[in-house]
């Protein structure tokens, strides 16, 4: 394959006005991002109309709202670290160890480390998108129901690092978020489940919906208790960027991080709330063995940043080669290649090259600008953490209304928001952790839809599960990934 | 030797029993899903029947052994925690009702006091941010907010 295309987009997009685009679009997608709830589609959603109607020309648009993509990726783990409130759906894994971080006054670090590890999953997952996406593109169409299905057999099967101390508050709530996820219309049947005849649960409950409502509620009634208890700790918000021996112990958790976030990005319909998840919990299995996992290991910070960058890189592999959406975001995207009467699919690097180079050329730039924007503003985003209570929290609150009310401009759905939140926070007191529930949410829909997709596939034979050389390999790796901890274990006590 | 605190009783046991009806009333619920047909072998039912099942094993294991917990929060703590969650349930009864302005601004002047914010800094809180949000949000991000159906008659 010839590589004609990309020294065109260079070309297009090292002009000026495209290099100013991508900053814009950087710098905007960053505020977006920056709001908790507030996410990369919305973002995007509101700015291509917006370039649509100034006459922009497309391969600008598509370097901008890549730019905005890739600032929103970043902005949602600013609140996330911070304030331990995911700002969207692939940053949740990042709270986990990114907020131990910041309570230990290492915010500033936490924060700078997320961009760098940003940086190399995004980096790293464009250079796959430039080598491989052909290739890419036909594994995506590899991947049936029943390869769908084991792909999530081995995602429950990493899961398993996840049990702590007490396992059976785990397992209760992955399986809590997996019941979360059958309310609503099945879409195989045409059944409506558990909606109760209320039309507002008919599409079920949406993930935003509940990230803000289990994170940001329940942990402003948390802050409320601490502070009556006196037990509210002032923070610090320390000094600046992570040492060169951090760095050098993040680099596997970086690079395995990316590796899985891209594969899984490539793949229509598991986006970067799944890739965090698997490569955070792959991560726990690897390096985890003084249990510093979730009290601010910067290793559990690298690997879910490093996999949603990835993510994001790859879910424009299968919407550029097929013209098949990667994810919500990619999915707007395409909608404005549509806008602009450009038909995405493999004859887009020879017929448009400078869209296509141009695109793929401006997520190098945007890396590059993005990393270097934020290092800088670390220093004055981390001052949040010196604002008062009474400024922050009933910010932080205003802010879940909004993010709920500005997706879905029902009143109902605030409701249910603070219904969740207060679920969370009973879960919270009694030893749960909320995590797990995250994980059952974010797998459930595609386990079952892709189990019963596949038997029907087969008229109910279990045998299709184990065609494949992709299943049987998908197979093998769960098998893996259960087995080899013991295994070490065991060798580890015999030496 | 008497056993560790919160491991003894029935009251720590409640929530675990709360589940047990929950995951229970979920296979009831589940098992009289009604469809006209299905595509594929399992059907509507076997998933959240199957999930339903495990939730309850589960729940009974965790009766057995409740685990750690924290403690609950009890007198004035208590009406504070109880107090905020009717407060904000409060505010989005009023969020298309009285509209963004008052009932955001009204909730974060609470929220701040609860906070140990005196009156002035409540007042400024909730006059300030619900201006901050209206703005960013209407004018920046191009999100329509409610502007109280009480006062335009809608």
């Amino acid at each position: 394959m010839s590589f004609d295309y990309l020294w065109t987009g260079f070309a297009v997009a090292l002009q000026a006005h495209n290099l100013l685009f991508g900053l814009l679009g950087c710098f905007l997608g960053t505020l977006v991002g920056a709001l908790p709830a507030i996410g990369p589609i919305n973002g995007i959603a509101l700015l291509l109309p917006l370039a649509y109607s100034m006459g922009v020309p497309p391969e600008s648009t598509m370097i901008l709202l890549a730019g905005v993509y890739y600032g929103a990726e970043y902005g949602g783990r600013i609140s996330s670290i911070l304030l331990n409130v995911p700002g969207d759906a692939g940053a949740v894994m990042t709270a986990l160890d990114g907020n131990p971080m910041a309570r230990q006054g290492r915010g500033a670090e936490a924060l700078a480390l997320s961009a760098i590890a940003s940086f190399v999953g995004g980096m790293l997952s464009v250079l796959g998108l430039t080598l491989f996406a052909p290739l890419l593109g036909r594994l995506a169409i590899g991947f049936g129901p029943a390869e769908y299905f084991v792909l999530m057999v081995f995602a429950f099967a990493t899961l398993t690092s996840m049990v702590g101390d007490q396992p059976i508050k785990t397992m209760i709530g992955a399986a809590i978020g997996l019941a979360l996820t059958t309310i609503g219309l099945d879409p195989t049947s045409g059944a409506y489940r558990f909606t109760f005849d209320e039309p507002e649960l008919h599409d079920g409950i949406e993930f935003i919906i509940l990230v803000i409502g289990l994170f940001s509620i329940s942990e402003v009634l948390l802050l409320l208790e601490q502070q009556h208890r006196g037990t509210l700790q002032v923070l610090s918000i320390g000094r600046g960027l992570p040492s060169l021996a951090t760095l050098r112990s993040c680099l596997g958790a970086m690079l395995r991080g990316t590796g899985i976030g891209f594969v899984i990005g490539v793949l229509p319909g598991t986006g970067a709330s799944v890739a965090s998840a698997v490569a955070y919990t792959t991560e726990k299995r690897i390096s985890d063995h003084d249990g510093t996992f979730g009290k601010g290991d910067p290793r559990g910070l690298a690997a879910p940043e490093a996999a949603n960058n990835a993510a994001a890189g790859g879910a424009f592999v299968p919407m550029l080669t097929l013209g098949v959406p990667g994810s919500g975001t990619t999915a707007v995207m395409l909608g404005a290649l549509l806008l602009y009467n450009i038909q995405p699919g493999p004859q887009l690097f020879t017929e448009r090259p400078e869209i296509a180079g141009g695109l793929v050329a401006s997520m190098y730039i945007g890396n590059v600008l993005l990393l270097a924007l934020n290092l800088p503003l670390v220093q004055i985003f981390v001052r949040m953490l010196l604002l008062p209570n009474w400024i922050l929290l009933p910010g932080i609150l205003t802010l879940a209304f909004l993010g709920v009310y500005s997706t879905y401009a029902s009143t109902l759905s605030i409701t249910i928001m603070l219904a969740i939140g207060v679920v969370g926070y009973l879960l919270r007191k009694l030893g749960f952790d909320l995590a797990p529930v995250i994980l059952g949410f974010v797998l459930g829909k595609v386990t079952e839809t892709n189990l019963r997709n596949a038997l029907a596939i087969s008229g109910g034979e279990l045998g299709i599960f184990f065609e494949s050389k992709i299943c049987l390999v998908l197979w093998a790796l769960a098998a893996l990934v259960l087995v080899a901890p013991l295994l070490l274990r065991r060798r580890a006590a015999t030496a | 030797m008497p056993r560790a605190a919160g491991e003894s009783g029935f009251l720590p046991r409640l929530p675990a029993l709360v589940l047990l009806v929950l995951a229970l009333a979920y296979g009831f619920e589940a098992a009289r899903i009604e469809y006209a047909f299905a595509s594929d072998p399992l059907g509507p039912r076997a998933f959240p029947l199957g999930l339903s099942a495990v939730l309850v094993v589960l729940a009974i294991a965790w009766a057995i052994r409740p685990g750690r917990a924290e403690p609950w929060p009890q007198g004035a703590l208590l009406f504070e925690v109880v107090g905020l969650v009717a407060l904000a349930f409060l505010a989005a009864w009023l969020f298309d009702r009285a509209g963004f302005l008052i009932a955001t601004g009204l909730f974060c002047a609470e929220v701040a006091a609860m906070f140990r914010a005196t009156l002035a800094q409540a007042i400024a809180t909730g006059v300030g941010q619900a201006l901050l949000w209206w703005l960013v949000f209407t004018k920046g991000l191009r999100v329509p907010l409610p502007t109280g159906s009480w006062f335009t008659g809608s």
